[in-house]
């Protein structure tokens, strides 16, 4: 008997001893695989030409009370109103990102109270924004982020064929009834993928 | 006189045939300086491009109540210019949401505020503290699949980056979504069950061993003592 139990101790040492160098050598015969992603940028905020960075956006003086729909970036460029081919947005938003867009926006109250509302309308590239009355999104001037709203509200992946990876943004607001004052806000402009 | 041009101009002696050589290679050196001239007018700009970031959501994170759950994020300058922007948390607010929805009291991001220059990358830590108190379950976000592309309206609690050319007022950025697995507190015994899982053979052969060994042993005992 203790015989057989020490053959069969011995057995299973053995093949304890096969066992483990063959389940080490199953675990290091792996093959490599490999895979990358683009990184995400976002939304770029640029000049009439798609191309140039803004950093401002600047209302000309009006009287208080009066709605003023001609805005100017910093390269200079002013906002002009009309049919399509005429109309050139305050700015252009253009995706160089792998991936589409909701757009979210974020305009915070103005300063000294000099503006009472402000609207916006995304449109598509070169498209025709014909006059105040069409910039009809009204923002929300508290500095939370909203989702857009409109009739366009993403913005494509890049290379999109209909070139809906660019859009126009149309700006207008109304000044208060404060005379003699200049106030400053932020306008954001998000992506969600 | 076109020669003593030549040898009046290039100091050399030239025959009418190397001259009209000579002629050619020059009215060939103004096509291609005026076709440069006409490329240079052609090449736009380098476009401006905004910061970029390595990952789009920060979905379906997994921690045990009390625990503090760390993910790294990467932000990259593309812009020419110099960008200035700062991180923040964000609830997206939906009738009908739970107290599980706003886990942003949850979230602290290191550091919240930086600068970028074009090629420069920076990291962010971005730490999810999991009260003790956190039930099992999904917080922050409606469903499991809410990282993945296109699944907002499933999103509840974000993280926000926002950035603009340093002293500009036009901001851009991206929303992430962050949403937290609580799991129950594991056993203390975890660590062995899954040490046997994995070695399963191996171990039923150790056990079979030392039972082997004891009956020897005991066998051995009882001999002697008879």
């Amino acid at each position: 008997m203790k015989k057989r139990i020490l053959a069969l101790a011995g057995v299973l040492v053995l093949v304890a001893v096969l066992i483990v160098p063959m389940v080490v050598l199953a675990a290091v015969n792996d093959a490599t695989q490999t895979a990358s992603t683009s990184k995400a940028d976002a939304i770029n905020i640029r000049a009439q030409d798609y191309t140039t960075a803004v950093a401002d956006i600047t209302f000309p003086e009006g009287a208080p009370g009066a709605t003023v729909s001609d805005p100017s970036n910093d390269q200079p460029e002013t906002q002009i109103l009309g049919a399509e081919g005429t109309a050139k947005p305050v700015v252009t938003l253009v995706n160089t990102s792998a991936v589409a867009y909701t757009v979210w926006y974020n305009i915070e109250a103005f300063s000294e109270g000099v503006v009472s509302s402000e609207n916006y309308v995304i449109i598509a590239k070169g498209g025709e924004c014909l006059n105040a009355d069409a910039i009809t999104e009204s923002a929300t001037l508290d500095g939370s982020d909203h989702v857009c709203t409109g009739t366009i509200t993403t913005i494509a992946a890049t290379g999109d064929g209909g070139e809906a990876d660019e859009r126009d943004l149309y700006l207008k607001i109304t000044l208060s009834a404060l005379a003699g004052k200049t106030g400053t806000s932020t306008l954001t402009i998000l992506g969600e993928s | 006189m076109l020669k003593r041009h030549c040898i009046k101009i290039r100091g050399c002696h030239c025959e009418p045939k190397a001259w009209q050589s000579h002629i050619r290679n020059r009215q060939h050196i103004k096509l291609l300086v005026v076709a440069l001239l006409l490329g240079l007018l052609f090449i736009p700009a380098s476009a401006a491009l905004a910061t970029s970031v390595d990952r789009l959501s920060l979905c379906n994170l997994e921690g045990c109540p009390g625990d503090a759950v760390e993910a790294k994020i990467t932000l990259e300058g593309t812009d020419l210019e110099e960008r200035s922007g700062y991180w923040y948390t964000h609830y997206k607010e939906v009738e009908g949401d739970d107290d599980r929805m706003d886990i942003t009291s949850w979230i602290a991001i290191e550091p919240e505020e930086y600068t970028i220059r074009e090629g420069e990358t920076k990291v962010f830590t971005i730490k999810v503290k999991i009260p003790g108190d956190a039930g099992p379950g999904l917080w922050g976000a409606t469903s499991e699949e809410a990282g993945v592309a296109g699944h907002s309206d499933e999103r509840r609690t974000y993280i926000i980056f926002k950035d603009a050319i340093t002293g500009g007022n036009v901001y851009s950025g991206l929303l992430i979504p962050v949403s937290v697995k609580v799991v129950g507190k594991p056993s203390p015994l975890a660590p062995a069950i899954k040490f046997v899982k994995e070695n399963i053979m191996v171990t039923a052969l150790v056990v079979v061993i030392v039972v082997l060994i004891v009956v020897l042993l005991r066998r051995g005992k009882l001999r002697k003592a008879s």
